[in-house]
């Protein structure tokens, strides 16, 4: 029993961090059809921007949340502005948004490097403390993460499924050109969907940051898990992004506990290929059939 | 009477292939104008560039007396100037009711939607009772009429309808032409698109015959009636 609770507990704060980074990468690759390989740096720059303010000014947590946030939906932003609103429509634009993102990731990587050095920081913004659940020790820190995580996905799907901004949205991912027939203009949602994906990275991560350190390649671990992750659930289904974030951190938690924690990613990895054997299109992936 | 959309000398096509050499044609304010002609001969490829998908290289055009040629796809929506595409595009994984709220995207006021609704709900009652239904489990028929209707929800002042008999069985294409005649006598205009004139003869006011990007030729449906044999030649005997 206590065996399972811990399993659940570190598989429900490892899920909440992937889910925060992966429905962010699957809404982008859905609505865009482009892989952010900048992903990763989003978050690396959501948690370094969180961790200046903090030792500049002293907020607290809550504030370095909203700070996390707002920088990863400006990065988002600009990076369409800068870059992917140029490339949109050209011909190859998947490989080449992909090259392209990679080399944003570097430069952005190499940025933070420069200014704040390689040397490892703790983050600041965390909640000390732990209490008990059962007999198993849970960091409040942990507790805090789970709630980000499930505050920020509900909130999300009640703007993509309830409101007039998201079904926008979801139509522009659907068929671009039928949105647009509806009066839809595509270059603004694509840049709403940058915002809200950046702001969902930034603060995914604060929160890894908050479990581990900052580093300037912190968020190259968390964009390869984000990617398996999308791949299993299907490219560009943000709920199943969701829940096989969820499903997949407790299977990392479970072989990390019985085989050992670097038995984990591997792990995880051979899931991937046997899912790709033999659902191609993801577990929650459709099979497209063309009708007239 | 003046002309709600008028297009004159209209080239436009892919890459650097034209594929219409100066097309112009004139929908009258209430008007039907129905353009035939065979497969491949540019009939979507105008109804795209008049929604602004495809530039215009050469021409003029104007929709109620404003030059709508610079027009972007989203003004032109906003003017009332609704493409109902080939094969519907519905929003394959939204009900038919959201696909039908998202034709009326640009108007934010809720009243005014749930009127519009209401009236789509009327014109096809089918619809109000799949309404909960993802569209891409719809019928060829019930998707046309959520395509018709998702246009209808936009506050058309002219519906460009690209061919809304395609796949259909003769007798629902009776049902679609039903609700089209509704639409007409309460004053819509249209500029509708078929390979085949025959249900068109009793629907429109006008008619042309495009073949090879250009209008071979043009005059109201009694006109061609009469003049058979200019059909025949293009379209095979009916």
């Amino acid at each position: 029993m206590d065996v399972l609770s811990q399993i659940l507990i570190t598989g429900l704060t490892l899920g909440s961090m992937y889910a925060l980074a992966s429905v962010g990468l699957s809404l982008i690759y859905g609505t865009l059809g482009m892989f952010n390989m900048a992903h990763g740096l989003f978050m690396t720059i959501g948690a370094y921007a969180s961790y200046s303010v903090a030792m500049a000014f002293g907020i607290p947590l809550i504030v370095g949340i909203l700070v996390a946030m707002a920088t990863g939906a400006l990065i988002g932003m600009l990076t369409h502005l800068l870059m992917v609103r140029f490339m949109l429509g050209t011909a190859d634009f998947g490989t080449n948004i992909l090259v392209a993102t990679a080399g944003l990731g570097i430069l952005l990587e190499d940025l933070v490097l420069k200014v704040y050095g390689g040397y490892p920081y703790p983050q600041p913004l965390k909640v000390e403390g732990v209490t008990r659940i059962g007999n198993v020790t849970v960091t409040y820190q942990a507790l805090v993460v789970l709630a980000v995580a499930l505050v920020l996905i509900l909130g999300v799907a009640f703007l993509l499924l309830r409101t007039r901004f998201g079904r926008a949205i979801r139509a522009t991912a659907m068929n671009r050109e039928s949105a647009m027939l509806m009066g839809v203009k595509a270059d603004t949602v694509f840049l709403q969907v940058m915002a809200l994906a950046g702001m969902l990275a930034g603060v995914a991560g604060l929160m890894i940051s908050t479990q581990a350190t900052l580093s300037p390649q912190m968020g190259g671990d968390p964009l390869l898990k984000a990617f398996v992750i999308c791949v299993v659930a299907g490219l560009g289904n943000v709920w199943g992004a969701g829940l096989c974030a969820f499903g997949l951190a407790l299977i990392e938690a479970a072989i990390g506990y019985y085989f050992g924690v670097r038995f984990g990613f591997p792990a995880m990895l051979m899931l991937v290929i046997l899912v790709l054997v033999w659902r191609p299109q993801g577990l929650f992936g459709r099979e497209t059939v063309v009708r007239l | 009477m003046s002309a709600l959309l008028s297009c004159d000398g209209l080239v436009s096509g892919y890459l650097n292939r034209p594929v219409l050499h100066g097309v112009s044609l004139t929908v009258a304010h209430k008007g039907v104008l129905a353009l035939i002609g065979p497969n491949g001969h540019g009939k979507t490829t105008l109804l795209r560039t008049l929604s602004g998908f495809l530039r215009m290289r050469e021409g003029q055009m104007s929709f109620d007396g404003q030059d709508a040629g610079g027009w972007s796809v989203h003004e032109r929506v906003r003017a009332g100037m609704i493409h109902v595409p080939q094969g519907d595009q519905l929003f394959a994984e939204m009900t038919v009711e959201e696909n039908l709220l998202m034709g009326s995207y640009l108007c934010t006021d809720r009243v005014e939607v749930a009127r519009r609704l209401d009236d789509v709900f009327a014109l096809f009652p089918k619809l109000k009772e799949r309404r909960d239904q993802v569209a891409s489990s719809l019928s060829g028929g019930e998707r046309r009429m959520v395509g018709i209707g998702r246009g209808l929800m936009a506050d058309a002042r002219l519906l460009m309808l690209d061919e809304p008999s395609l796949g259909l069985a003769p007798l629902v294409i009776e049902q679609i032409y039903a609700a089209l005649g509704e639409l007409r006598s309460r004053g819509m205009a249209f500029l509708v698109i078929e390979e085949n004139p025959s249900r068109l003869l009793d629907f429109a006011d006008g008619l042309c015959l495009m073949d090879a990007g250009h209008i071979v030729w043009s005059g109201n449906t009694d006109e061609a009636k009469t003049s058979g044999d200019i059909l025949k030649t293009y379209l095979g005997g009916h």
